[in-house]
């Protein structure tokens, strides 16, 4: 069951305090840098900027005062998945159009420059995205954020979406994550008495892993549906009639350095976009 | 009307309707032997079926009346599927009467309308505080319930602090809910319920997940808050913890079965197990006693039991 152990330990979406000046960011600066960030991920070309960007992001949540390695384990479950990305890609990538260097040649098996480029800068922009959003999530409370969220959503909600319901959506399906990974965990065990599953199915058994993921699933399911009507009981009980009328306990209040945040962003964005016009390696 | 001092900081009522609260703003402790007279909560001939797809409905609840007096502590007892935790769903205005009244501050349940001030007067804690939690920080999850009501924010922080400080989490006020030991985790269900500012606390089992001194420090929290004021409607299938409250009534198949002071239902033993349920160990050890001959009455606690014996006069 070791494989179901690390659901509980998932650190994208969980809220760690450290009280850095991260973390006392305003919420609303700190998604739309986020966005920003990742935007830039996605646009940048080439090993120099994407290292770069990687290595800012870095900064940032060494900066933050959280552990890379507790952020980086949200990696751990998909590892299979990303491994036989990368070995695809690399094989079946094929030569490229900028006629790119060829290192190895082998049958219509090619492996060129571009190729390993492109495979190099993936992994980057995967580990890139993921750090960009634990530092969002492990930086901001959850009503934070669902009041950052909220914010951005204001002119949908003028055009009648429900925009604070949305917002508090997430921030609950965010705080149910580690509860639900706890449960799948239960789920699993509770099946491995009964011996449902016959000894430690490796994570490289796709067929045994998928049979014995459908197993965990459904009464994952139904156990969630009667959390979810539990919480709406526990929400009216506490006057919850959606979002009019609310106050809050912690008000956003924009600083000085969430300005100077917000134009940095704004810079980092922009030099990305110009440099995709420069032929940098 | 007798007005009192009162001990907290909730009986701020900045933001709800003031004339629904004015009628028994601090009907805290004292106050309750002068202004008797009013029952807050009224429930008249209650029926509630549980409406089931393509099958008859289920009832769960079958003409039960009760009053509940401001202040008062009262211990709703029965076995599992006897009605208790839908009677405390109907009190709190959750679920809407099958056939008959229920009303509290005089306000109808069946009004969609008083809502609002229904919940914010009768604060219910469901059993498991894992399901409850919206917030990951404490002090947020305590205050979601008082954002709800609009308060502003000065006395929302008041009411925050005071709730911690009345459930003794004033050290976990950063913390995340999900990381909380199972006691603190019923704590801080309770507080987020305190901070709405409710005149009656309901508690739907908190104690059943509870190791035995997380609960007895949890009871001993209640009965805290009921002596500052508050009316206090405790759900449990532990007979001791009824002891020291001022009423119980006993639920069996949806029926109010047994109604009085702890000592009135003990002391219909043959009706109790009837129904399936137990005196506390210091009843059974009278029990034992009586039918060995020794007329001991009914004590409730150790100290009764002792004084008991002491009196007896043995031939």
């Amino acid at each position: 069951m070791a494989s179901l152990e690390g659901l509980r330990h998932v650190s994208i979406g969980q809220y760690l305090p450290t009280g850095s000046f991260v973390h006392r960011l305003d919420a609303r600066l700190k998604l739309a840098a986020c966005v920003a960030l990742l935007a830039a991920l996605l646009l940048a070309r080439g090993y120099l900027v994407n290292i770069a960007l990687l290595i800012a992001i870095i900064g940032l949540v060494t900066a933050a005062r959280l552990p890379l390695s507790y952020l980086l384990a949200s990696l751990k479950p998909a590892l299979p998945f990303i491994v036989i990305l990368t070995v695809m890609q690399l094989l079946f990538y094929g030569r490229g159009t900028g006629g790119s260097a060829v290192w190895v040649e082998w049958g219509s098996l090619v492996i060129s420059a571009e190729g390993v480029q492109l495979v190099v800068v993936s992994l980057i922009r995967f580990i890139g995205l993921l750090l960009c959003v634990s530092l969002l999530t492990n930086t901001t409370t959850s009503s934070a954020l669902t009041h950052g969220v909220e914010w951005w959503l204001r002119p949908l909600t003028a055009i009648g979406l429900p925009g604070h319901e949305l917002a508090l959506v997430l921030a609950i399906a965010l705080r149910f994550l580690p509860i639900l990974g706890e449960e799948l965990e239960a789920i699993g065990q509770a099946q491995a008495s009964r011996t449902i599953t016959t000894g430690t199915v490796s994570r490289w058994h796709f067929m045994a892993g998928a049979r014995r993921i459908a197993n965990l699933i459904v009464p994952l399911f139904v156990s969630t549906l009667r959390r979810a009507d539990e919480l709406a009981l526990a929400m009216q009980a506490r006057c919850y009639q959606g979002g009019k009328g609310r106050t809050q306990l912690n008000p956003s209040n924009w600083r000085t350095a969430d300005t100077f945040a917000a134009l940095v962003a704004v810079a980092v964005l922009a030099v990305v976009i110009i440099l995709r016009h420069f032929p940098i390696p | 009307m007798v007005y009192f001092p009162s001990l907290g900081s909730y009986n701020d009522r900045d933001g709800i309707n003031v004339e629904a609260f004015i009628s028994l703003a601090p009907c805290r402790r004292e106050t309750v032997f002068f202004t008797m007279a009013e029952p807050f909560i009224k429930v008249e001939n209650l029926f509630y079926s549980y409406e089931v797809p393509s099958m008859e409905p289920i009832p769960a609840l079958v003409d039960i009346s009760l009053r509940i007096m401001p202040g008062e502590f009262l211990a709703i007892v029965g076995h599992n599927g006897s009605g208790k935790s839908t009677l405390a769903k109907c009190i709190s205005g959750l679920l809407t009467p099958t056939q008959g009244q229920v009303s509290v501050l005089g306000l109808n349940t069946r009004q969609p309308a008083n809502q609002r001030q229904i919940r914010a007067a009768v604060g219910l804690v469901l059993q498991n505080p894992d399901n409850q939690f919206v917030a990951a920080v404490v002090e947020e999850e305590v205050a979601f319930g008082a954002e709800n009501l609009g308060i502003p924010q000065d006395s929302l922080r008041r009411r925050v602090d005071q709730a911690l400080l009345d459930t003794g989490l004033q050290q976990e006020r950063y913390a995340n809910p999900h990381n909380l030991s199972a006691g603190l985790k019923s704590r801080l269900a309770i507080a987020g319920i305190l901070a709405i500012a409710p005149q009656c606390l309901i508690l739907d089992e908190s104690t059943a997940l509870l190791d035995p001194l997380s609960r007895a420090s949890l009871l001993l929290m209640l009965h805290e808050l009921h002596r500052s004021g508050l009316a206090i409607v405790t759900i449990t299938h532990y007979m001791d913890e009824v002891i020291d409250t001022d009423r119980v009534i006993v639920l069996d198949a949806g029926k109010l079965v047994i109604e009085g002071s702890p000592r009135q239902v003990f002391q219909q033993e043959a009706r109790l197990r009837e129904i399936g349920l137990d005196l506390p160990p210091v009843g059974q050890i009278a029990r034992g006693l009586r039918t060995r001959g020794l007329d001991i009455g009914y004590p409730l606690t150790v100290e009764e039991l002792i004084q008991a014996h002491q009196e007896h006069k043995y031939d």
